[in-house]
This record gives C-alpha cells, sequence and structure tokens, in this order.
C-alpha cells in the first residue's frame, strides 16, 4: 500500500538567538523518516520540547524544513505548499481562534480561507457545529466558551473542509477529563469515516488507547515506531521495578544484581537517587529484593512497578519517564 | 494573488474595527475634541499676544538704487538689514523670487514675503526734486494660517518702514537747509523720530498694501485649517501603527499560523491585514473631515476647514493614510514582540507628533527634523489645500508622502515577511 504521508530525512534548525553562545542554532528536528498509511491512526509520542509541534509545523507548512521533505498524498510540502494544504487539516495545541467572534464566524472564515463560500461553506458550517456538538451555542463569542468547548471549536476548524488527513498537535492539553474524553471519541469517530489521523502528545494513555503505531521521538529523533505491542516486544516485555534509595543507591545496586529473578539493573540517569532493575515476573521477585536490601540496611524511600507499557519503553530506550 | 482571501482577510479587520468601540472613540471621538480646544486655545494668543520667537520673514528686494550725491544708495538693502537687526524676533531670508516668495508663504514657511519695489530707493531718494510727490507700494503677502506670526512681522514691518521714510523726510527737510545728507542719513534713528513726531508719519511715501494666502474668515477659522488635519494626522498614524501591530497580536493568538496552514500565500495574507488597516484610516480621516466641516460653522466659523477641492483632498488623503500605513508597518515590523512594539511605538509617533506640529503650527516650530516626518508634510499640505484648494501647490508635499510610502512600506513588508516563518 502506497503510504499517504512519507516524511523524508526531516530537519529543522532554529537560527541562534543573538544572546546564544552556540552560532549554529539548535537542532530541533535531527532527520526523521517515517510513513504513515492510509486510514492510520499515527501517534507521535513524546515528553515537552521532544520536536513533536516542530515536525507537524513543517508538515504543515508553517515553517519551512532546513532539510528534507514532506510527502502527502503524492504532493511535496517544499514544492507544492498549496496544494498540500488544502489536503491536510490542522488542529494546532493553541485556540486559534477570535475570541471576539462567534463559533460560527470563525469557522465562516477559516473556511473562506479554504476555498469554502456560499451554501456549501453554510451547510459544513452546520455540520462541524452538529459534529462537535456547539450548534446551539454558535452565535456566543468564543470568549464566553469553556476551555473544552473552544477546544472543540478549534477541532471544528480544522476539519471544516473535508481533509483527508488531520493533524493534531496535542489537543487535550489544559482540558478537563470530561473534555479529554469527548476529544479522544472525536478522534475515533474521524478514523472511522475514513480520516487519516496524525495525533501527538506526551500521554501515553493516549497514544495506547488511539493509535494503530506509534512513533516514539525525544531530543528531536525519532527513536522507535511500531504498534504498541512491537515497541514492548522491543523491550523484552519485562517489568521495570524502580527503587528510590537516594545517596544509597551506588551501594544497592552490587547488591540486587545478585537477586535471583533480576535480569539487570542500573542506576537511573542524573541524580534521581533511583535503581531501575528489569525483571520477567516483577511482583513475584519484589519481595525478594526488599528482603535482601533489608538484611543489608538499606531501606527504599519507594517502590514502584512498571509494567510493560509505552511509558516503560520510553524509559527504557531513553533512561528518562516521559513526565521529565 | 488571490484577490477573493486578500479581501475576506482586509474585511475581517475593517469589521473588526467598526464593531470596537473604544477604537472609534480614541481615532475619531478624541482627536475631533482635541482640534476645537487646541484650535480655541491658539486663536485666544492671537488676542492676548505670546512670546513668540524667530517669525520668518521673506524679502524680495527689486529696489534697482538711486544716487544720493555722489554716492549709489539701495534704501532696500538698507531697510533689509535693519529688519535683521531687530533681534530673535524675527528671521529674515532674502529671496530674488517674488513666486517664491509667495510659495513659502503659502506652503506656511514663513508668515510674511515683503516685496520691495525697484523705484524704492528712486522714490525715497531725499535728494530727488521730485521727493514727496510720489508715492510707492511695498507689498506685504500674509500667512493666513498663521494670523499671529504675521500680525507680529507686519506691525514690525510698518514700524521700521515708518522710521525710516521718516528719516528721509528730514533728510530732504535738511538738504533744503544745505546740510550733509549722508551725516544726516546715519543719524537717520534720531532724526526720523523728531520728524516723525512732527509729520506724524500721515505724508509717508511709501504705502504698504496686504495681501494673504488665503480669505480668512478670522483667525480661529485659519487655525481649524491647520489643527483639523494636524490633529487627524497624529491619530492615524497611532491607528495605522497599532492596525499594524495585530499582525503580531495574531500571531499570539495564533490566528495568524491558522492562517497560513490554510491554503493562501503569506502574500496575500499580508497584503490583505495591511489593506484592511489602510481602509480603516481611508474611514477614519474621511470621517473627520466630514465631522469637523460639519462642526465648524456651528461653532461660528464660516470658512471650509478643508477647502473646497473635493478631488484634491481625496487624492492628498489616499497618500497620506498609505504614508502613515507604511510607516506603522516598519514600526511594527522592528518589533519582535507585541509589548515592545506597542511601546516605541507610541513613544515615537508622539514624539514626531511634536516635532512635526501636531500641536503647534509649523510655522513657528519647522525645523529639519519636523520635515522627516508624515504629520509636517500631511498637516501643511492639508492646511494649504484648505487655504488655497490648489492641489499643484501641495505636489511637493505628495511626492514627499509618496516617497515615505514607498521606503516604510517596503522596508516593513521584507521584515515582516521573514518574520511570517513563525
Amino acid at each position: 500500500m502506497t503510504p499517504i504521508i512519507e516524511i523524508r530525512n526531516l530537519k529543522k534548525r532554529y537560527p541562534p538567538s543573538s544572546a546564544a553562545k552556540d552560532k549554529q542554532g539548535i537542532l530541533a528536528v535531527k532527520g526523521i523518516n517515517l510513513s504513515i498509511e492510509r486510514g492510520e491512526i499515527f501517534s507521535l509520542l513524546g515528553p515537552n520540547g521532544a520536536g513533536k509541534t516542530t515536525t507537524i509545523s513543517m508538515m504543515s507548512g508553517l515553517l519551512t524544513p532546513t532539510e528534507g521533505d514532506v510527502i502527502i498524498d503524492g504532493k511535496s510540502i517544499v514544492k507544492e505548499p498549496i496544494e498540500v494544504k488544502k489536503r491536510i487539516g490542522v488542529v494546532p495545541q493553541e485556540i486559534a481562534l477570535y475570541p471576539d467572534l462567534s463559533a460560527r464566524r470563525n469557522l465562516e472564515f477559516f473556511g473562506k480561507l479554504y476555498g469554502l463560500g456560499g451554501t456549501d461553506l453554510a451547510k459544513r458550517c452546520d455540520e462541524v457545529l452538529e459534529f462537535i456538538g456547539l450548534k446551539d451555542r454558535q452565535q456566543d463569542h468564543v470568549s464566553a466558551f469553556s476551555g473544552g468547548m473552544k477546544r472543540r471549536v478549534n477541532i471544528g476548524v480544522g476539519l471544516l473542509h473535508k481533509p483527508l488527513i488531520v493533524f493534531m498537535d496535542e489537543p487535550t492539553v489544559g482540558v478537563d477529563p470530561q473534555s479529554r474524553r469527548n476529544i479522544l471519541d472525536t478522534v475515533k469517530l474521524l478514523n472511522q469515516q475514513g480520516m487519516t489521523v496524525l495525533y501527538t502528545t506526551h500521554y501515553m494513555e493516549e497514544a495506547e488507547e488511539l493509535s494503530n503505531r506509534v512513533g516514539i521521538i525525544d531530543h528531536g529523533e525519532l527513536i522507535a515506531c511500531g504498534t504498541e505491542g512491537e515497541l514492548i516486544q522491543q523491550v523484552g516485555e519485562k517489568d521495570v521495578i524502580l527503587l528510590k534509595l537516594g545517596e544509597q543507591t551506588e551501594q544497592a545496586l552490587g547488591i540486587v544484581k545478585a537477586i535471583p529473578g533480576i535480569d539487570s539493573a542500573t542506576a537511573e540517569e542524573g541524580d534521581s537517587g533511583k535503581l531501575r532493575l528489569l525483571a520477567g515476573r516483577g511482583r513475584q521477585v519484589l519481595p525478594a529484593v526488599i528482603r535482601t536490601l533489608d538484611e543489608a540496611h538499606l531501606l527504599p524511600q519507594s517502590i514502584e512497578i512498571v509494567e510493560p507499557n509505552l511509558e516503560a519503553v520510553f524509559l527504557h530506550m531513553t533512561g528518562r519517564a516521559l513526565r521529565d | 494573488m488571490d484577490f477573493r482571501k486578500f479581501a475576506i482577510i482586509a474585511f475581517k479587520d475593517i469589521r473588526a474595527l467598526l464593531m470596537d468601540r473604544a477604537a472609534l472613540v480614541i481615532n475619531i471621538l478624541i482627536p475631533l475634541i482635541l482640534t476645537f480646544v487646541i484650535g480655541a486655545a491658539f486663536s485666544g494668543l492671537s488676542s492676548g499676544g505670546s512670546p513668540i520667537k524667530h517669525i520668518p520673514v521673506v524679502v524680495v528686494n527689486h529696489d534697482a538704487g538711486a544716487t544720493l550725491g555722489t554716492q549709489q544708495i539701495n534704501f532696500g538693502q538698507t531697510f533689509t538689514d535693519t529688519l535683521r537687526q531687530v533681534g530673535d524676533l524675527l528671521d529674515v531670508t532674502i529671496l530674488t523670487d517674488e513666486a517664491e516668495a509667495k510659495a513659502q508663504v503659502i506652503q506656511g514657511k514663513a508668515a510674511v514675503a515683503i516685496m520691495i519695489p525697484a523705484d524704492f530707493s528712486q522714490t525715497l531718494n531725499p535728494t530727488n526734486a521730485s521727493f514727496g510727490d510720489n508715492k510707492i507700494n511695498l507689498a506685504l503677502f500674509r500667512d493666513s494660517g498663521s494670523p499671529l506670526s504675521a500680525d507680529i512681522a507686519s506691525a514690525v514691518v510698518r514700524q521700521i518702514l515708518n522710521s525710516f521714510t521718516n528719516a528721509n523726510v528730514a533728510v530732504y527737510a535738511a538738504s533744503k537747509t544745505d546740510s550733509n545728507p549722508l551725516f544726516l542719513i546715519t543719524q537717520s534713528g534720531t532724526i526720523a523720530q523728531e520728524v516723525g513726531a512732527k509729520t506724524g508719519g500721515s505724508d509717508a511715501p511709501v504705502q504698504v498694501t496686504t495681501s494673504q494666502s488665503a480669505a480668512s474668515e478670522g483667525p480661529t477659522a485659519s487655525l481649524l485649517q491647520y489643527f483639523a488635519p494636524a490633529m487627524a494626522v497624529f491619530f492615524l498614524n497611532f491607528a495605522m501603527a497599532f492596525g499594524a501591530i495585530t499582525l503580531l497580536e495574531e500571531r499570539d493568538n495564533w490566528t495568524l499560523q491558522r492562517m497560513l496552514i490554510s491554503p493562501t500565500r503569506r502574500l496575500t495574507i499580508l497584503a490583505g491585514k495591511l489593506a484592511g488597516t489602510y481602509v480603516n484610516g481611508l474611514l477614519q480621516v474621511t470621517t473627520l473631515i466630514i465631522a469637523t466641516s460639519l462642526l465648524a460653522p456651528i461653532l461660528g466659523n464660516k470658512s471650509a476647514v478643508w477647502g473646497n477641492n473635493l478631488p484634491a483632498l481625496a487624492i492628498l488623503t489616499v497618500v497620506v493614510v498609505a504614508a502613515s500605513t507604511g510607516f506603522g508597518t516598519l514600526l511594527a515590523a522592528l518589533a519582535k514582540t507585541r509589548q515592545q512594539a506597542s511601546i516605541y511605538t507610541s513613544a515615537v509617533l508622539t514624539i514626531m507628533g511634536l516635532v512635526g506640529g501636531a500641536f503647534t503650527p509649523t510655522s513657528v516650530s519647522a525645523g529639519f527634523l519636523s520635515k522627516l516626518t508624515i504629520n509636517y508634510w500631511a498637516t501643511n499640505a492639508y492646511a494649504t489645500l484648505g487655504q488655497t484648494g490648489d492641489l499643484a501647490t501641495v505636489l511637493p508635499n505628495i511626492a514627499a508622502l509618496l516617497i515615505m510610502f514607498i521606503v516604510f512600506f517596503g522596508s516593513g513588508v521584507i521584515l515582516f515577511s521573514r518574520r511570517l516563518d513563525v
């Protein structure tokens, strides 16, 4: 099957600020290669500052790539940006709406920029307002809406022109649980209607719930890509036991390595004072770990078992938690 | 460029301004009130006197000279030298072309032009047998837009002229008694007072005829002709700069990025935004022109504040708003953030207004710096057009404003285009 999105060696270097010591600037995206199939929900999972928004900004034509290209439905964002923009809908992380205009006026204004007009525009506005559940509030100014309602209008604007693909950049940031649920259901519904979705998030649960495939991005690099199962297989489907020992970490490291059932033990990067143990069955081996440490008069301040999931994959690959 | 999308973006901004009551008060009501308040304040000065200095006066000396005894004399030159010795009150400039002198008055660069006739020395020659038989006219051409300065300058001219001609009368009287005429001329000040007191100046051979740059119904009317455009241009500059700053506001609110990710070219977005600002400027100035024209007669002014040449007024307004939009674009484009732009734009435009004559007529405050401002060229063009109704007289102003538009707008658009790669 021909992919609907092909990202080829995509790089972005931001120019240095006048005060910056490094006159080369910052390489925010370091050469990403990725293909997304038609009808997929693909999530880019990574912590804040990983390069997710920069990648989406280049894919949507907002930023010019320093190097590389993005081919969407056979069109190059570098060579044919207008053609690409007609095929994509973008839901930015920020509420990109005019607060002094009504929900409908916002939809109408941006709809016109996508070439809609007359009865087509009116019909699409009605459909979108119905879809986001705000038809009865369509004449209210956006400034009078709750955060969740603004998010829904923000999504609605991205869907007006019936795009082939929708890019959603962390659309649940700062919303209440109910609105978050509503947004996730909306994404699923759009996908059921045949839309390809590229979804960025730093919430592992969202990526797990929504995605056909996940790409893990960190420091501007795509460090892993595949289905949730494929990614978990990469870390050997093992549980991770996190022990916080503070200054006694080094002393404990030598002791716990010898415990039967512990496959590996490493100290976490930085000065977190944590030990990371990999075990086939974490819950079974845990009593032995506590007993051994107790005998050595090393009592952990906290104990956490992370069962195989995307968080564990990220931790395994970067040595850091997603939320760090 | 997609003109449909261009119009959509421009119309959005026009509509937003028309719906914004605070903006309407700032852009229309405040300049309207200030026009009449400052106009009234300055009209009070003309009756109460004020410590005005350096009133610009231009002199065209056509005097061909005469022979006094064995020496060649030029009373026109002597008269001009006397004007220059008045002190700080007058700034005297000598010109050779009468039309140019009048043009300077029309343009507000001089309060009065003095035209000394060719037979000035000949007629005033006290050794001439026909002295006293002929009378000559010394023509004063006043700036009706600067009545206070013109009144002061005219009064000084008459005073010097009286003293001067009285001295010649004294010489004439002395010559009748075979005294040395050259000695008497050097003592003219003293003798003039003595003889002037005897003659009362009523028989002076020089008559002063006065005309002015345009028919004026009184000082308040002409001051309004200055302050109405001065205030309009001052507030227009603010409106245009803050209109351009909405681009930065849209960037902060991410609506600019949303436009940029739509299938719309960057140039169309930028042009649409600035066109919206420009049309808002046209509406603002047009509203002020109509409002001041309607209010001025109600407040007792009979003359047309903006003149009667509507096509010329329309052409000038189109150019003035363009120059102002260009400058606003450049100011906004130079800033990295909206807050930064707001702060220094206010400072720059206030200083530009002060230097460019927004609060004092440029005939009083003019200097080289003022000529670098849109306020100077625009306000004087409107004031001149209000007085003369002649588009040709303001063509230099229009040219200056067009150059400003090209330079400011071009630089602003280039800078903005770079900043749009958000």
